[in-house]
């Protein structure tokens, strides 16, 4: 387990790798000078020419990629002996172009909204999804099996911008039940926090709960035909016992690695959610980045996201491998 | 004798696409105390159908059953589900043919079998497991304490198949079915099932449904064998009778068919000719006939109608439906069948 569990480590470092390679190429492939795109308004060639040299723009590029990296392990420090000397602590990631602000106090200001929305999202399409995935398959065929197969078909083809619009015109603007989606700090304002991610929470969950109750339905199904189930029931256990207990049992291990990954692919970003709802998190953070070619900002968040996605695949793995006696031993 | 399980004229038929599925259509039998009932028949006609339906085990399918299932006073098929759970377990137990597949994948082998324990007996887990330490020690399983520990996957087929049996003896039921329990094992362990089974029923006092393909099973274990040949009784009587006089020509043929190793110089391998007839269009008249080598003999025209399982003139614990007469059935034994048993 645990020699297990260094080799992923080590697989998901290399992705990192792989994946900051990546990024640090955008750099140089777009048609933007970075040089020119942080010079601003009233650039002269002289102030380009510091410019480049204040970003290391002008040392071969695997040493700046080098340096790069160096900065992300242990800090980095730019104009190092000079008056206007800056130091940029590790996790390094630069410093924004649009605001001059430390990338990763961007991310570090932003990351609460993206983990509210994902928090409250992720339970709630846990929940509407399961209940409803596990009615349909205990109730199959009948009209709330038909209903709640509807409401999921809806809920897979209609998209987060339309739905949360809609909810926004109706429940917000229309009948005034729910106050506009924003974000405040949770610690400071619990109530105004809670009310303000309500639309996007609503959004989130109910589409996304689509996919978990075509999964707990499809999954549910499948198990109740096995062999196991007709022995579950021949030793006179109840049918909730059977459903509960052996069914779910077997039904749920897809399910966990589903949401493992999708709530880390959430943690990176919820972007079209915040985009829509205004709400300022790490996925509206990288639409703004991209929008200005912020490109400190843009490494850094894509790099966040990549992080939780590799360590989410890595969680879910690990999880899979308690779930399954089989791999477990394997 | 005091019947365990009378089994009344059970039909379970299923609708399906193509049609009325008559898996099993008008089939009777009982078993006593302590006695061992075989159900034999090839692939299809019916046997597994027949032991889900005595469990109950049809309900909630589209399954249609009717008959009467009586086992403990109460008719499995007029009673609700709450009411055969408590029958399940603990008045009948059932072994499955594939282990592998009848065991949950991700629970450990001891908890199963406490399980199975606790629906019928209001003990603490601890209890449970206590108890579920012994059936697998008395199954024959080396080590128990620490097989508990063990998913089913980690067991080979013939210890699968005792943990299975451990889990369906754990509340001593009053009859224990059996649907192929050793097809899966090779023959040495399927030996050693076998003994084990009628050790247990010595000691646990149980009646047994032995459902197999297999007439050397039957000889080993049985008492009193049914013969079933597409959803229908075809000969029924005691072990001696069926493998020693055998009546119907099916039974010929299962019986001419089995390889032998001594004098192999002129035994030949009898297949029985043609295949099992489909469920949802069969032959008119005896089902068996398209396949019957004799039907030309018969005074009665096969395909008129299916014979009534009726008693042999000597005997009347040994039924057969054969149109046939008893006298041609005789002859016809003596002179063709028996030179080759
Ligand atoms: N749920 C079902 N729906 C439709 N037909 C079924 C169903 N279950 C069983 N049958 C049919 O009923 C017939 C008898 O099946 P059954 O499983 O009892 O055979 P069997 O005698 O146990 O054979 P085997 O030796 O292969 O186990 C088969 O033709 C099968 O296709
Ligand atoms: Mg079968």
């Amino acid at each position: 387990m645990l020699a297990y569990l260094v080799r992923r480590l080590i697989g998901g470092a290399t992705v990192m790798v792989l994946v900051s390679i990546f990024v640090f190429g955008l750099f140089f492939v777009l048609p933007a000078d970075p040089a020119r795109l942080a010079c601003g308004k009233s650039c002269t060639p002289e102030l380009m020419a510091e410019i480049r040299h204040t970003l290391e723009l002008d040392i071969p590029l695997p040493a700046q990629y080098f340096r790069f990296v160096k900065g992300i392990v242990s800090g980095r420090t730019y104009l190092a002996g000079s008056e206007a000397q800056l130091d940029c602590a590790a996790p390094c990631l630069g410093y924004s172009y649009q605001t001059d602000e430390l990338v990763t106090n961007l991310l570090k200001d932003r990351a609460p909204a993206t983990l509210s929305i994902a928090f409250g999202a992720s339970i709630l399409w846990l929940l509407i999804g399961l209940s409803s995935g596990i009615v349909s398959a205990l109730r199959r065929a009948t009209w709330i099996d038909k209903f709640s197969q509807g409401a999921a078909l809806a809920g897979a083809s209609l998209q987060i911008y339309f739905v949360g619009l809609v909810l926004q015109f109706f429940l917000v603007d229309k009948l005034g039940w729910l106050s506009s989606p924003g974000y405040v700090s949770p610690n400071d304002y619990p109530m105004e926090w809670a009310q303000g991610m309500i639309l996007p929470w609503l959004t989130l969950g109910f589409l996304l709960s689509a996919i978990y109750a075509r999964l707990t339905r499809a999954g549910m199904i499948e198990v109740m035909s096995e062999d196991y189930i007709r022995t579950a029931r021949a030793k006179g256990l109840t049918s909730r016992s059977v459903n509960f207990k052996h069914v779910m049992r077997a039904a749920i291990t897809p399910i966990i690695t589903v949401f493992g990954l999708d709530l880390g692919q959430l943690l990176g970003g919820a972007v079209i959610t915040e985009y829509v709802f205004n709400i300022p998190g790490l996925g509206k953070l990288a639409t703004e980045a991209v929008s200005n070619v912020d490109l400190p900002v843009i490494v850094g968040t894509v790099l966040v996201a990549a992080v939780f996605i590799v360590m989410a695949n890595i969680v879910v793995d690990l999880v899979y491998m308690i779930l399954d006696p089989k791999v477990r031993l394997a | 004798m005091t019947a365990i399980l009378q089994v009344k004229d059970l039909k379970v038929h299923f609708q399906t696409d193509d049609g009325l599925v008559k898996a099993v259509d008008g089939v009777s039998f009982e078993i006593e105390a302590g006695k061992t009932l075989g159900i034999v028949g090839e692939s299809g006609s019916g046997k597994s159908v027949t032991s889900l339906a005595i469990m109950g085990l049809h309900k909630g399918s589209r399954a249609a059953v009717s008959g009467e299932i009586l086992i403990d006073g109460v008719d499995v098929n007029q009673a609700t589900e709450a009411e055969v759970n408590k029958l399940r377990g603990k008045s009948m137990a059932m072994i499955f043919q594939d282990s592998l597949a009848a065991l949950h994948p991700f629970f450990k082998v001891g908890d199963q079998i406490a399980e199975a324990y606790q629906v019928h007996n209001k003990v603490s887990k601890k209890a449970a497991q206590q108890v579920a330490v012994e059936m697998l020690g008395r199954v024959g399983i080396p080590n128990p304490t620490q097989r508990m520990e063990d998913f089913p996957h980690q067991f080979s087929g013939g210890m699968r198949q005792r943990v299975m049996i451990a889990m369906s003896l754990s509340c001593n039921p009053k009859l224990l079915i059996a649907d192929e329990p050793t097809t899966a094992l090779d023959v040495t362990v399927q030996a050693q099932i076998l003994d084990l089974l009628r050790d247990l029923q010595r000691e646990f006092g149980s009646s047994i449904l032995m459902i197999t393909h297999d007439l050397g099973v039957v000889a080993e274990i049985a008492d009193d064998v049914l013969l079933m040949y597409a959803g229908k009784a075809i000969e029924r009587g005691t072990v001696r009778e069926l493998l020693k006089t055998p009546e119907h020509p099916y039974a010929w043929g299962l019986l001419t068919s089995i390889p032998k190793l001594t004098g192999a110089t002129d035994s030949e391998l009898l297949a029985i000719p043609g295949t099992p007839p489909s469920l949802i269009t069969l032959p008119s008249g005896c089902s068996f006939s398209p396949r019957c080598s004799y039907k030309n003999r018969s005074k009665v025209d096969c395909e008129s109608a299916m014979p009534e399982l009726a008693g042999v003139k000597s005997n009347s614990s040994h039924l057969v439906s054969c149109h046939l007469s008893e006298t041609d059935r005789v002859a016809i034994f003596k002179s063709e069948i028996a030179p080759k048993l």
